[in-house]
């Protein structure tokens, strides 16, 4: 080596030592519009986790088993991932997408999103995706954001969710609309409904598949004939015939055999019952206005409660009938086990319920603190109700529990609750089952831990994380991911069995550099 | 433009004093960067660098000249999405290596009008880091690319005069402006970029 050669690579050495992560020289704050990836809304498959990349316009895979490469980036072609939605059979996954044109005469052809100065028109698109690639894209007119789907998957209705922040309305919208899709077949038919329709049930049969869809709009029920060559309305049953009013369904949910629909409205005691066979309706006087509803499949019935009146229907499915028993606070929520249901509250109630649908007996828990959410452990013997702090000014052990978010553990075989303090407020829970143990783990805002607690054992530990949790899901072979807050991307893999975790983190960086891309100039082609 | 030519072809035309032969100057500048990728690295378009540029004479007017300027830009960069914003570090390494003519001239002794002409080749090194405070978490970042180019410039140059300072030596202060081109690479898994625009460098060194 001569001494040029040397003083080169001297030089090379010198350079290369400089770009550490250690000595990166920050020397200014800038401030991208856009998260890098999308920490709530992940999507567990079969083969691994799709991060959508908000910045970027992409979506990747996170697939913790790979020996060598855990992200892939799914080639969605030019345009924007806006939502991901979660096809029941655990495999498909379906991406919204929307594609951009510039409308404009310039000589210039726009090739960006920074490029189109001038009105910038968006195409919708929903992607259907399988093992990181996509096997089907299905035009959609008008920018629905949310899809129901049938249990096997192969159906979906696509609607406009207003409850979703989020949700981008540009151009002229039907609200009348829903779209109709054939998942296997690739095929989207848009079907007008009633205004503005945001509850799907499905009628399924064993052999068939989804048969029909009932579909809940102000004022009306539609039901979706799905067999036909092109999906069709069927019939619509008004619920009002006064044009001047207004019936907006708060709860719908279908008997096990699928005959009977039952609705129930806002700021009205009566429950809709329509027959889909039949095509005919009745209605049921109920207590109150119902908050909640919930069918128990095991005990033919269904479960209403009511968030002005300190009382819980039980609705049998065979005549139809009322049972109402009697609460010492009113409950908005039901969380549904097999052949009993969990009745609580999320505002400002302390107790919760267990009703026996079969022997209807009632059994009261008291909460320290209001309840923010409640999961039923698999196998039904315990319930976990994560709790928030609230405004009061007691003493002793009542105000450390009053200033504290808690998280209660009930112990559903008989009235016993058990209550912790949390460090912060708890976000999530997820549960890992064996023969032998029965482990909650629960997520807190602003900790880097994740507390795991045995059930049967009241056992606990604590799993180191990284950084502070953002959502706890499971992935199919048991895993657990959790998103962090991250700037480029964290989330963790915890095997529950052996308690190692797997980091995947810096993926949000992928394509940083790239602009969004555009179809080109002009309107639709 | 006419007199940019006249300057060109007077460049070949003068005849030079007996001159140093050897040069070695350290300079700083900045070449411009509007690529988008640039935007995560610093505000605005300037690359600044720093560095040492060197030559030796093979001709009365011309000069070889070799340079090494290095980059170090970085940020704090936050993500916004809502309520909610993520921050993480940013870190831009560019060591670009010039080599190319310089053609000089030589007015009153102490004046060097030039202009050069250099290739260019930038190692570009990016790093982002999502926590500074863990070596090696799991949110670190890097991508390498190799940049080649392109660089012309314009220039002026004064030193003291000859047998000002003894033994032949003279500093000298030179300004120069001029375009570089650098070629996009890719830089996985972040994407491409390339880099360039005007030049400006100022420096001081001996002439030998």
């Amino acid at each position: 080596m001569n001494n040029a050669t040397r003083c080169l690579m001297l030089a090379l050495g010198a350079a290369v030592g400089c770009a550490s992560f250690d000595n990166l020289p920050s020397q200014t704050y800038i401030e991208l519009g856009s998260e890098l990836w999308d920490a709530e809304g992940v999507v567990a498959r079969s083969d691994g986790l799709y991060v959508r990349l908000p910045h970027a316009g992409g979506l990747i895979r996170l697939d913790p088993n790979a020996k060598q490469n855990n992200t892939s980036s799914v080639r969605v072609g030019k345009g924007k991932v806006t939502r991901l939605s979660a096809a029941p059979d655990g495999e498909t996954l379906v991406a919204f997408v929307e594609r951009y044109r510039c409308d404009n005469e310039e000589e210039y052809e726009a090739t960006n999103l920074d490029d189109c100065y001038d009105d910038l028109i968006v195409e919708t698109e929903i992607d259907v995706i399988r093992d990181a690639d996509v096997i089907g894209e299905i035009a959609i007119d008008g920018p629905f954001n949310k899809i129901a789907y049938a249990s096997d998957g192969r159906f979906g209705i696509a609607y406009l969710d207003f409850s979703d922040d989020s949700l981008n309305l540009t151009g002229v919208v039907n609200l009348n609309s829903i779209i109709a899709i054939d998942l296997v077949e690739g095929n989207a038919t848009p079907i007008s409904v009633g205004f503005a329709a945001d509850r799907v049930l499905f009628v399924e049969d064993p052999d068939l598949g989804a048969t029909k869809a009932v579909v809940l709009s102000r004022n009306s029920v539609a039901l979706i004939n799905l067999l036909e060559d092109v999906p069709e309305r069927e019939v619509t049953f008004p619920l009002t015939l006064d044009p001047d009013a207004s019936v907006i369904p708060v709860g719908v949910d279908l008997t096990p055999d699928g005959r009977y629909a039952l609705i129930s409205v806002q700021n009205s005691s009566d429950l809709y019952t329509l027959d889909l066979e039949s095509q005919s309706i009745n209605i049921v006087e109920l207590s109150s206005s119902p908050a909640a509803m919930s069918v128990d499949a095991s005990a033919e019935s269904t479960v209403l409660v009511f968030d002005k009146r300190s009382k819980v229907d039980v609705l049998d499915h065979t005549y139809f009938d009322v049972e109402t028993f009697n609460l010492d606070e009113s409950m908005d929520q039901i969380s549904s086990g097999d052949g009993y249901a969990v009745l609580w509250n999320d505002n400002e109630k302390h107790d919760v319920y267990r009703l026996d649908l079969n022997s209807a007996e009632l059994v009261e828990y008291r909460l320290q603190n209001p309840a923010i959410d409640l999961e039923i452990a698999p196998g039904g013997d315990f319930a976990v109700v994560l709790t928030r702090a609230e405004n009061a000014f007691g003493s002793g052990v009542e105000g450390v529990y009053d200033a504290s978010p808690g998280m209660e553990i009930l112990d559903l075989r008989d009235d016993d609750t058990q209550p912790f303090l949390l460090e912060g407020q708890g976000l999530g829970v997820a549960f890992s089952q064996t023969d032998t143990e029965l482990h909650a783990l629960v997520l807190q805002d602003g900790q880097d831990y994740l507390y795991q607690l045995d059930l049967y054992t009241g056992v606990a530990m604590e799993i180191g994380l990284s950084k502070p949790p953002v959502a706890i899901g499971s992935m199919a072979d048991g895993t657990f991911y959790i998103t962090h807050t991250s700037g480029l991307g964290l989330v963790s893999f915890l095997d529950p069995l052996t308690g190692d975790v797997t980091e995947i983190g810096g993926f949000g960086a992928i394509d940083l550099n790239q602009p969004i891309e555009m179809l080109g100039n002009g309107g639709k082609s | 433009m006419r007199t940019m030519i006249l300057f060109g072809l007077s460049l070949f035309s003068l005849t030079a004093h007996a001159a140093p032969h050897g040069e070695l100057s350290v300079e700083v500048g900045g070449i411009e960067n509007y690529d988008r990728s640039y935007e995560v690295f610093n505000w605005g378009v300037n690359m600044p660098s720093q560095g040492v540029r060197a030559g030796i004479k093979f001709h009365d007017r011309f000069t070889a000249i070799g340079s090494w300027n290095h980059t170090a830009v970085g940020a704090t960069v936050t993500t916004r999405e809502g309520e909610y914003s993520n921050s993480f570090e940013s870190g831009l390494f560019m060591e670009t290596f010039f080599a190319g003519v310089k053609a000089d001239l030589n007015v009153k002794g102490f004046f060097y009008p030039y202009a050069t002409a250099q290739v260019a080749t930038a190692f570009t090194t990016m790093l982002l880091d999502d926590d500074t405070n863990v070596e090696g978490n799991a949110g670190e970042v890097r991508a390498s690319g190799i940049m080649p180019g392109v660089h012309g410039s314009i220039g002026a140059e004064l030193r003291t005069p000859e047998g000002f300072i003894p033994g032949g030596l003279q500093v000298a202060l030179y300004v120069d402006v001029g375009l570089t081109h650098l070629a996009k690479a890719s830089f996985e898994p972040m994407g491409d970029m390339a880099a360039g625009g005007g030049t400006v460098r100022a420096g001081l060194g001996v002439r030998f």
